[in-house]
């Protein structure tokens, strides 16, 4: 059994503007990054959840090409607003390492 | 046709890249200097107050090198996003410095500034219209949303940069403007594919993160009518296709599409090829044209701050150090509403950094920590309301004892004061876009010439 971190060679995640989060996995094949799309859409609750936002809000992307799965989510609370924990969204990814890839 | 060259020297002026870099980059014979300045990324604080992030000093030496750079090869330099936000006094910092420099080097050139900051009057007039909308995530805003912003900023797409280079501006100082606008306007008035302009300048606007050099060195890019070929300036350093493509991920939520000012690139059918270790071509991007929108930002205050910090120790509070934080909390609303503020009247928050500050989330079972910085934010009405509270808060912050029966115990302050006063803090409060008739209808442009 193995996690997104162990799959993954990099992850990282970035404001994507104030309203947005955006996560990138970098993997070290297609399988790979099938596998992580795959967790990352069976755990669409628990990411949701853990984000706080809503399930269907979750944008999950497969890029075959250059083997990177991609989640970008609302981002809450909104950049900068008083209850900010982080403000460049660079430690969010951490939420999604022990996250079981089949 | 003939290809248009572009230099990016930097992620953002201010940022600096080597002097190896820069003197490789002017050795590739650019025919136009270009960098972005600026981002919402470091918060509202840059948009509210209208002020710019990096060090005066920093953007002077990175300008100065980009205006000697231009002036010796005889191109045209663009500057975009001056002074982190793009805000008026951004593009006036930006010119101020531009004049210095090229009054200490005896060099005469035509400076265009493009403003962009909106007047409230203009932009609640188009919300009227119906022609202001939400981006996704964006909240939801009334007539009052634009009073409550200090500052509203629109982003310059092409248009009024390409305008400027018309008007035979040697310098284009841009405020607030798309990061790739300020890099694809010039390669786009010259004629080449325009799907590519726009690629091209997505790839290179955070300077040589495509490359390997990281934000030591700069990059370059060089556009036709087919497609675009991105290198690598530092010596030494690679690029390859996979960090060309995949830096369209980087701060972007849809990794396929770029929309800007009118346009929506798609990079679906886009091929990436190695020419060398230094060079990748890309061709097969595609454009969509679309009905002409800008993107407004704006930021107003959420308050005034003032900031207490306790570090602590104690085995017995690392155990329960949440029940601390809830009898700290307690205690202090409890003694600020018999001294009559009310809990209305303030924020404030307890966050433990070395437990689950960062995070908020819970702790592993059984996780003890060493020690924990107790951190204490109050935001008020006024600066000194918030620093009334939190000196309230102080001798808590010092000797809250949560165990009955035993002595006073003492934690361990950092500072004195202990308090810190952060002055007004700001939040976003407009994302959304504004549907024109026109790209130039919401930016001026003043000609200097020096």
């Amino acid at each position: 059994m193995s996690t997104v971190e162990d799959v993954v060679s990099y992850i990282r995640s970035k404001n994507a503007g104030p309203f947005w989060l955006t996560i990138d996995a970098f993997c070290q094949n297609i399988a790979d990054t099938k596998k992580v799309v795959a967790a990352f859409e069976r755990e669409r609750i628990f990411i949701a959840k853990s984000f706080q936002v809503k399930p269907e809000d979750l944008e999950i992307y497969c890029l075959e090409a250059i083997q990177v799965a991609k989640i970008s989510l609302p981002r809450n609370p909104i950049e900068g607003s008083r209850n900010e924990r982080d403000m460049h969204g660079g430690q969010q990814y951490v939420s999604l390492l022990d996250i079981v890839c089949e | 046709m003939e290809s248009v060259k572009v230099f990016v020297p930097y992620g953002a002026v201010g940022l600096n890249c080597t002097q190896e870099a820069f003197e490789a980059g002017l050795l590739m014979k650019p025919d136009i200097i270009s960098s972005d300045a600026g981002s919402t990324d470091s918060g509202p604080y840059y948009l509210g107050s209208g002020h710019g992030k990096y060090a005066i000093e920093d953007v002077k030496r990175d300008l100065k090198r980009m205006v000697l750079g231009a002036d010796k090869l005889k191109i045209p330099m663009t500057v975009g996003t001056a002074g982190t936000c793009g805000s008026d006094e951004g593009v006036d910092t930006v010119y101020q410095l531009i004049v210095e420099i090229c009054q200490e080097a005896g060099i005469h050139k035509k400076i265009a500034k493009i403003y962009s900051q909106q007047d409230r009057k203009t932009i609640k007039q188009k919300y009227h219209e119906d022609k202001v909308q939400g981006l996704h995530g964006a909240p939801v805003i009334t007539e009052a949303t634009f009073d409550e912003c200090e500052t509203i900023v629109a982003l310059l797409g092409a248009e009024p940069y390409q305008e400027a280079f018309k008007n035979g501006a040697d310098i284009i100082i841009g405020g607030r403007s798309t990061d790739t606008a300020v890099i694809a306007a010039y390669p786009l008035l010259k004629g080449c594919d325009p799907a590519s302009c726009w690629h091209a300048a997505k790839t290179v606007e955070c300077g040589g993160v495509c490359t390997s050099a990281g934000l030591q060195g700069g990059v370059f890019m060089e556009v036709d009518d087919k497609g675009f070929t991105i290198r690598a300036v530092q010596p030494q350093s690679t690029v390859s296709p996979y960090s060309v493509s995949a830096h369209l991920l980087y701060e972007n939520a849809n990794p396929v599409q770029l929309t800007e000012p009118g346009i929506r690139i798609d990079t679906k059918n886009a091929k990436y090829s190695a020419l060398s270790d230094t060079a990748v071509r890309v061709e097969g991007t595609t454009i969509e044209y679309l009905p002409y929108t800008m993107k407004l930002e704006g930021a107003g205050i959420a308050g005034f701050q003032t900031v207490s910090m306790a570090g602590i120790r104690d085995r017995k509070i690392m155990n329960e150090p949440l029940q601390w934080i809830d009898e700290v909390s307690e205690a202090g609303i409890e003694k600020l509403e018999k001294a009559g503020i009310s809990k209305e009247s303030y924020d404030f928050w307890l966050r433990p950094y070395g437990y689950n500050g960062v995070s908020g989330m819970a702790v592993p079972e059984d996780y003890v920590p060493n020690e924990i910085l107790m951190m204490l934010t109050v935001t008020a009405k006024t600066q000194e309301l918030a620093t009334q509270i939190a000196k309230a808060f102080n001798p808590l912050l010092l000797h809250y004892n949560m165990f009955a029966g035993k002595q006073m115990p003492s934690f361990a302050f950092i500072f004195s004061p202990a308090e810190m006063e952060r002055g007004a803090i700001y939040e976003f409060k407009l994302y959304h876009t504004v549907l024109l008739d026109d790209p130039m209808e919401l930016c001026r442009i003043v000609y200097e010439t020096i």
